[in-house]
């Protein structure tokens, strides 16, 4: 296990690096940052570019990027003047707590879906829990959303309509991001636990005359579950972003209303600061679905 | 059933006339399952009916996208205003709901259509490299997948547009972008399976050029998840497309997209709820279309799953 994780976290350094270079060319292309510094003239527009080295070759400056990255410094806000890290980490709690919620309530209820749509293969059941997982895979998350607020908050008023104060205010947004990874769920571990079927194990545990349930529940689920698994942490990042959608339209104060918000005020840096930290969360997630995939499986741990 | 592996196989040291024989039957058999799938055909007739929409929506909108009159404005379905029905109402502006909605076809599909013609191109050939080519160079394309497989795509097309600055050709470039990877992958897995194959050696053995070798062995090997991938992107770029005009980063007013309608309608809620509902509609419909039409596809090509 452990040379296995070496190995894993050496991938991780050229991917990181990847990421870097990406968001610094991002803020490199979208032209003179002097140009937001109206009015300036040309010699104070020059002098702002030696003092922030704007004027040195691109690979010394993405050099100096890296090394300030390394140092936890992300630059500054160019609202407020704060530390862009700061504020992203501050708002990474709220989307975290949304995004978990929203799996949560996708596994609870795709992964049963799947399996009874399974055990009753081609019955009216399974054909109406299939076409309803590709109705909702249809289904833009933020149109789900503005739907659930005029079903449960505009007309019947059960739930409150958006803002972070509460329990009863984390149901809708947590619903909305999860309609996104249901279907999915249920999809994946049908076709999973079908396949797991074909295979002799499961036939041997039934010509021993297990019980069908002990032969669903305890023999093919957990085989079946690997690739469900997977999918569940590939698509943790689909979620960290469907949660961007999902907190606008519920104006849930985490990361992804704090981004458009930088978007919409031009603040490069804020938006950079965003996009790593999200991008990095989205890696390490991926690595730890691997190490438990490994953990399922031990026959992928050779190379 | 018969399998590609033996009948090519058997073809012997006749490879090429193997491959011709056994193709036809093997797409005629899936072209039957196909057309005989009703969830297939009516995800081609609702994805059908979505193109035409939008390349005759200058004829077939009762009127024109912009047609503003705030005295007929959040108007109900059917309202009647001066003789004339607006069969879905209309919205803030008094435009009519419906032929926003016919014209707003224009933008999914052309985002679609473009965005999976360029992705699928730049993917096939990587793919076709990478898998092809030993060494360095497909290290790096792959590696170059890898990292942007890191980013959660929409952060990274949002991050993207706000740089760029919102417009229909960025919207395509941008939707492109994410769709490459994803084909290159599958090419490349297929190169890499298709390679060691007896008949492909064998013409490599015979003198066969590379490109012809790619163009008449392996490319009619990936015809199979191409359409299907082809028809999967399709549908997710156009909820892709849609959630970013909704965020005010695609296609900028007044012209429509269904994304944009849900975002202006968001603001009456509370006293015009039909205005949410339309355009959201609009959007699955089409995306059910080409996610049934696409689960049909796979269905044909390899009946042992689903």
């Amino acid at each position: 296990m452990l040379p296995y994780l070496g190995r894993r976290l050496l991938q991780l350094v050229p991917t990181l690096l990847g990421v870097t270079l990406v968001v610094f060319l991002l803020v490199r292309v979208s032209g003179d940052p002097t140009q937001l510094l109206l009015p300036a003239t040309p010699e104070d527009r020059q002098l702002f570019r030696s003092q922030h080295g704007l004027d040195r070759p691109i690979p010394i400056q993405y050099a100096e990027y890296v090394g300030n990255l390394l140092r936890g410094d992300l630059g500054r806000s160019l609202v407020d003047d704060r530390s862009a890290l700061d504020v992203v980490l501050q708002r990474l709690p709220a989307t975290v707590e949304l995004t978990l919620a929203a799996i949560f309530i996708a596994v609870l209820v795709g992964i049963p879906v799947g399996i009874v749509s399974a055990v009753r293969r081609g019955s009216v059941l399974d054909r109406l829990a299939m076409l309803g997982a590709l109705t909702g895979q249809s289904m833009a998350t933020f149109w789900v959303g503005i739907l659930l607020i005029l079903i449960f908050a505009v007309q019947l008023r059960w739930l409150p309509v958006s803002g972070r104060d509460g329990p009863a205010h984390v149901v809708l947004p947590a619903v909305t991001l999860s309609l996104y990874l249901m279907p999915l769920l249920a999809r994946m571990t049908r076709s999973s636990m079908l396949e797991v079927w074909r295979q002799d194990f499961v036939r041997t545990a039934r010509a021993k005359g297990l019980r069908e349930r002990t032969v669903i529940l305890r023999h093919s689920l957990r085989a079946a579950l690997i690739p469900v698994v997977t999918v569940l942490g590939l698509q943790f990042g689909g979620a960290l972003a469907g949660a961007i959608v999902t907190e606008s339209v519920f104006a849930w104060p985490g990361v992804g209303t704090f981004v458009l918000d930088a978007i919409y005020k031009r603040d490069y840096p804020v938006v950079q600061a965003a996009v790593l930290v999200v991008a990095t969360v989205y890696i390490l997630t991926n690595l730890l679905v691997d190490l438990l995939y490994v953990a399922l499986d031990p026959r992928i741990r050779e190379p | 059933m018969r399998t590609l592996d033996t009948e090519v196989t058997a073809g012997g040291l006749e490879p090429s006339v193997a491959v011709v024989t056994v193709r036809p039957a093997l797409r005629h058999r899936a072209w039957r399952r196909l057309v005989t799938d009703p969830s297939a055909v009516a995800g081609a007739l609702i994805l059908g009916a979505m193109f035409l929409a939008a390349y005759t929506a200058p004829t077939i909108a009762p009127r024109h996208y912009d047609e503003q009159l705030l005295a007929r404005r959040l108007r109900p379905a059917f309202a009647r205003y001066q003789g004339q029905i607006f069969v879905l109402g209309t919205d803030q502006l008094g435009r009519d709901v419906l032929s926003r909605i016919v014209y707003g076809a224009q933008v999914s599909v052309l985002v679609g259509t473009v965005g999976v013609l360029s992705g699928a191109l730049i993917g096939i050939l990587v793919g076709l490299i990478a898998g092809w080519v030993e060494g360095w160079p497909s290290a790096v394309l792959m590696r170059l997948a890898d990292v942007q497989l890191a980013f959660p795509y929409l952060l990274l097309a949002i991050a993207v547009i706000a740089v760029l600055g919102p417009s229909l050709l960025n919207l395509v470039v941008v939707l492109g972008l994410r769709t490459w990877v994803v084909f290159a992958r599958v090419i490349r897995g297929s190169v890499l399976a298709t390679k060691p194959l007896e008949f492909v050696e064998s013409a490599r053995a015979s003198g066969a050029s590379t490109c012809y070798l790619l163009a008449r062995h392996v490319l009619p090997q990936v015809v199979a998840p191409i359409t299907v991938l082809a028809t999967v992107e399709f549908a997710n770029l156009i909820l892709l497309e849609a959630t970013l005009s909704f965020l005010g980063l695609g296609v900028q007013p007044p012209f429509p997209s269904w994304g944009m309608m849900l975002s202006d309608a968001r603001a009456y809620l509370f006293t015009e709820w039909q205005l949410c509902v339309y355009p959201g509609v609009a959007i699955m419909l089409t995306v059910l279309g080409a996610n049934l039409l696409g689960d049909g596809l796979r269905d044909a090509f390899d009946p042992r799953l689903g």
